[in-house]
């Protein structure tokens, strides 16, 4: 496949996926109706519509939407972050939980869940739905800053050191939502558990435009990294020999995608699978070249977010699965297949 | 998480072992003249406070937050994960646990260790309610109070529910575990006590298509467009605002006109002796229209007079 | 002068003085070889004239100018390294290899006939699109000497290029050793400057315009190749007693005639 042609595919997925996302959904709405109800809504403002196009207007603009736009950003950025992670680790098991955010954004939230009930009720009404992804963003954002803190020496943040800190912080990390587990009551824990498995529900526009700088960074950041992540795979002295700025590309693909995961994972939990899978799923059609792998990885993860999306709220409508177990229990099997089919291209 | 329920069951299966020991404490510590009593979960507290029998409570649960001096006791965890040592170690004589107590293993080393173990049964219907109060009062030793409890509680229920079979047209209302501050939208579906509460204020469960407490859809929420929203509170206060901006609510009739209500979890769905004004307060809240026989003011609730 | 050129410079590896107050030059249209035994420093030196290790003494200067002053797009537009091992991360097509190498901004015409041309030097005319992970050592050893290769020849100026190779015959067969040689002596002759560590004495001897032998860190003969190589420095440096032969191409010394002094 070349490149032109995967991109072109990707982009096709993702519009697919973001029109299934915009026309299925427990309340009815047909795609002739739903085009109504945004023609009129472009042609009249939302004010102006009749009263019967109301209430899809409402589900279209207010519901679906938001949820459809948080969607595309998250699952772009897990796979993008997915697939930096991998190239600057050189390690294709990598992911963005190894720079500890996923971890300091859980530890976080529990805390905020746990503990932060005694001050929730003293924040206006407005940063109540805002708090928690609030304290789980700060949370991943400082796990990784304290890591790369630990892992640079003169200027050099070292890989392995990295690696290595990243895991004994996360286990850290874990210890502490351990202990906040135990301490939490019923509804807590039930908050907390469906928060790790992840959830796009409450998506409003506002968590889409906190969300979207974040990502945006790293993304606006990919022909940088791609270049350099492409050096890197030769090792980080021969990608120094042939002209890159190792460092100033350790430091910028780690609070990249420190800042996106964080973003991705406060607003919509922690969604496993999407930045291991997206990678490779795309690497094994085009190749590891990170020029093209990374734009088309972000577009594939969106996608692949977006329909997981889709199954979860249809598949128990009127309840919402857990957006994390449908994008491993369909991604997982569908990834093991495709590894096996193509075992000699990823492992030569 | 599995690794700390793990060891937790590690740490039980010694102290099964070590239940002897304990047993020879609790033995000693019966021979004492006045009952000590373990209360876990609200419902198990509330009724021996309003039984009178405060006093001989000597530990209670982190879910204990009423009455306010409930709290003041030794806190032996969260009735849902006991630890059977830490319980022992108060010498109890007696032990009532609300239904949900556990997890399995303590319980079975608190049989084991010979000292009174009473454990309360769910509730399905409304005389389930002072069934159970008679079922602490007679473990305690005091069956006539436990009868005139018992008695003034089933009088409530019983005024409230027929006002409320009175009401034409019921409300479908949604009921909420919590404001949706993790995102999701936790709401009572069918055979959850949410459910059950809302049949005592007389109205339909706009969630029934749900079964226990499960994860709202948004989408599902703005069709099911629900007359009345109830959202429990367990710790922190919650106002109504934050219910109605989310997109998927603020449309709905019970925003627009409204109708969203704020209830103590423990209160409303603990069903202990409040049971009947908790619920009766939610229903003139979801019927402001009807009118409803006040309740009786009871010590117990903790306010002066029921139904403001 | 224009040189690659290190004076007095010490390298400190994990508390270890691994290079001592070296002082070396490189300079264009010359073929600079580094021959000592195991541990003597030789890839030390390389690395530190590469610029991947600052020295903790002394300096290293590209043209006059500091390593440390220079970026690392400068720098890799001036000198280019071979080092001994290359692994690569993932299954990369040899045309995707050499093209890492490329500057950045390079046209597209250009960069194909770079590639093109790269390959071609080093005998993989047409493997472009074959998977790197799946070449042999020695075709892959030859891959990563066309990314070289490449990225000197895009490179736009006119100043001298420095071509820093660390055993680059190491899994070659002779032909393609002999081949890798040419491929240096060629980039002189074209007014670029060589380093290159060999542990073969006689393909050394007989690259070389200049050999260097190193020891335990220091530089213990310098000159040339028939000037350096001689049965006193074979003994000193090897520790191994040998008679050194004089063919016409210089001198050589038979392995057969060797016998190891102190072991």
């Amino acid at each position: 496949m070349t490149k032109a042609a995967a991109v072109l595919i990707a982009a096709l997925l993702l519009t697919l996926a973001v029109l299934a996302s915009l026309s299925i959904g427990p309340v009815a709405i047909g795609p002739t109706r739903a085009v109504a109800v945004i023609e009129a809504a472009v042609r009249h403002g939302r004010a102006g519509l009749p009263p019967d196009m109301l209430r899809g207007a409402a589900i279209l603009f207010d519901v679906r939407g938001p949820r459809t736009a948080l969607g595309a950003l998250v699952g772009a950025a897990m796979a993008l972050a997915g697939a930096v992670m991998q190239g600057m680790f050189r390690n294709p098991l990598a992911d963005p939980s190894l720079v500890g955010v996923s971890s300091g954004a859980a530890l976080a939230a529990v805390a905020w869940i746990v503990l932060g009930e005694g001050v929730a009720h003293l924040l206006p009404p407005a940063l109540g739905a805002l708090a928690l992804p609030v304290a789980a963003f700060f949370g991943g954002l400082a796990a990784t800053l304290l890591l790369a803190r630990i892992a640079t020496r003169d200027g050099r943040t070292e890989i392995a050191m990295t690696l290595l800190a990243g895991v004994a912080l996360g286990a850290l990390a874990a210890a502490g939502t351990g202990l906040l587990v135990f301490m939490a009551r019923d509804d807590q824990l039930r908050t907390f558990l469906f928060w790790t498995l992840g959830s796009l529900g409450g998506a409003t526009w506002l968590k889409v435009g906190l969300a979207a700088p974040f990502v945006g960074w790293l993304i606006i950041q990919t022909p940088f990294l791609a270049r350099g992540l492409d050096a890197v795979a030769l090792g980080e002295r021969a990608a120094f020999h042939s002209g890159v700025d190792v460092e100033r590309l350790k430091k910028a693909a780690l609070l990249g995608v420190a800042a996106a995961t964080a973003a991705a994972v406060a607003s919509a939990g922690a969604i496993g699978f999407v930045g291991l899978a997206a990678p490779h799923l795309v690497r094994l059609s085009i190749g590891p070249a990170h020029r093209a792998l990374l734009p088309v990885s972000a577009l594939i993860g969106a996608a692949l977010l977006l329909g997981s999306d889709v199954v979860a709220r249809m598949a128990a409508a009127p309840a919402e699965l857990p957006i994390g177990v449908v994008t491993a229990a369909f991604g997982a099997p569908f990834f093991l297949w495709l590894l096996l089919r193509r075992r000699a291209r990823l492992f030569g | 998480m599995k690794s700390v329920a793990l060891s937790r069951r590690l740490i039980l299966g010694g102290l099964a072992a070590s239940a002897v020991l304990a047993r020879s404490a609790a033995v000693r510590a019966q021979t004492a003249s006045a009952p000590r009593i373990v209360a876990l979960g609200g419902a198990a507290t509330e009724i021996l406070y309003a039984l009178g029998l405060g006093d001989q409570v000597v530990g209670v649960d982190v879910s204990s937050g009423f009455p306010p001096e409930a709290r003041k006791k030794p806190n032996v965890g969260y009735y849902r994960a006991i630890s059977a040592e830490g319980a022992l170690a108060l010498s109890p004589t007696l032990i009532i646990a609300t239904d949900g107590a556990g997890p399995k293993e303590a319980m079975d080393v608190l049989a084991a260790a010979s000292v009174k173990l009473v454990s309360l049964k769910e509730i399905k219907a409304a005389e389930d309610i002072p069934a159970r109060i008679l079922t602490v009062a007679e473990a305690a030793g005091a069956p006539e109070r436990g009868a005139e409890l018992a008695a003034a509680v089933s009088a409530d229920l019983k005024s409230l529910s027929d006002d409320v079979a009175q009401i034409g047209k019921r409300r479908r209302t949604l009921l909420l575990l919590g404001p949706p501050r993790s995102g999701t939208l936790m709401a009572g579906g069918a055979g959850s006590s949410g459910a059950f509460a809302l049949t005592l204020a007389g109205a339909d469960n706009a969630a029934a298509a749900l079964s226990g407490w499960k994860p709202l859809t948004d989408e599902a929420a703005y069709g099911i467009a629900p007359d009345a929203i109830v959202v429990l509170q367990t710790g922190s206060p919650v106002s109504p605002q934050e219910i109605a901006q989310r997109p998927a609510l603020a449309d709905s009739p019970a925003v627009k006109e409204g109708r969203v209500i704020t209830a103590d979890a423990l209160g409303l769905v603990g069903f202990g002796p409040r049971a009947a004004h908790a619920a009766f307060d939610v229903a003139k809240k979801i019927y402001p229209e009807a009118t409803f026989r006040d309740l009786p003011p009871r010590a117990w609730t903790g306010k002066s007079a029921a139904g403001r | 002068m224009s040189a690659l050129e290190a004076t007095g410079v010490s390298v400190r590896l994990g508390g270890r003085t691994v290079v001592a107050e070296a002082s070396l030059a490189i300079r264009p249209g010359r073929v600079t070889v580094l021959i000592g035994p195991n541990g003597a420093g030789k890839s030390s030196l390389l690395a530190a004239l590469a610029g991947d290790l600052p020295p903790s003494e002394g300096e290293v200067a590209l043209d006059g100018a500091p390593l440390s002053f220079l970026k690392p797009a400068e720098l890799a537009r001036r000198r280019a390294v071979l080092t001994q091992t290359v692994e690569l991360a993932f299954p990369f097509t040899v045309d995707e290899v050499v093209r890492l190498g490329l500057p950045q901004g390079l046209a597209r015409a250009e960069a194909d006939r770079a590639v093109e041309e790269a390959l071609a030097a080093v005998d993989l005319a047409g493997a472009g699109p074959r998977s790197s992970t799946a070449m042999s050592g020695g075709e892959r050893q030859r891959a990563h000497l066309a990314r070289v290769l490449a990225q000197l020849a895009a490179a736009p100026d006119a100043r001298p290029r420095y071509l820093l190779l660390d055993e680059p015959t190491a899994s070659l067969d002779l032909a393609h050793q002999l081949a890798t040689l040419a491929i240096a002596r060629r980039h002189a002759d074209a007014g670029g400057g060589v380093l290159a560590v060999l542990h073969d004495v006689n393909l050394a001897a007989m690259a070389a315009d200049e050999l260097v032998a190193m020891k335990a860190g220091r530089i213990v003969a310098a000159g040339a190749p028939a000037s350096v190589l001689t049965d006193d420095m074979v003994a000193a440096v090897y520790d191994v007693a040998a008679r050194v032969g004089v063919a016409p191409g210089g001198p050589f010394l038979l392995p057969q005639t060797a016998k190891a002094l102190r072991r």
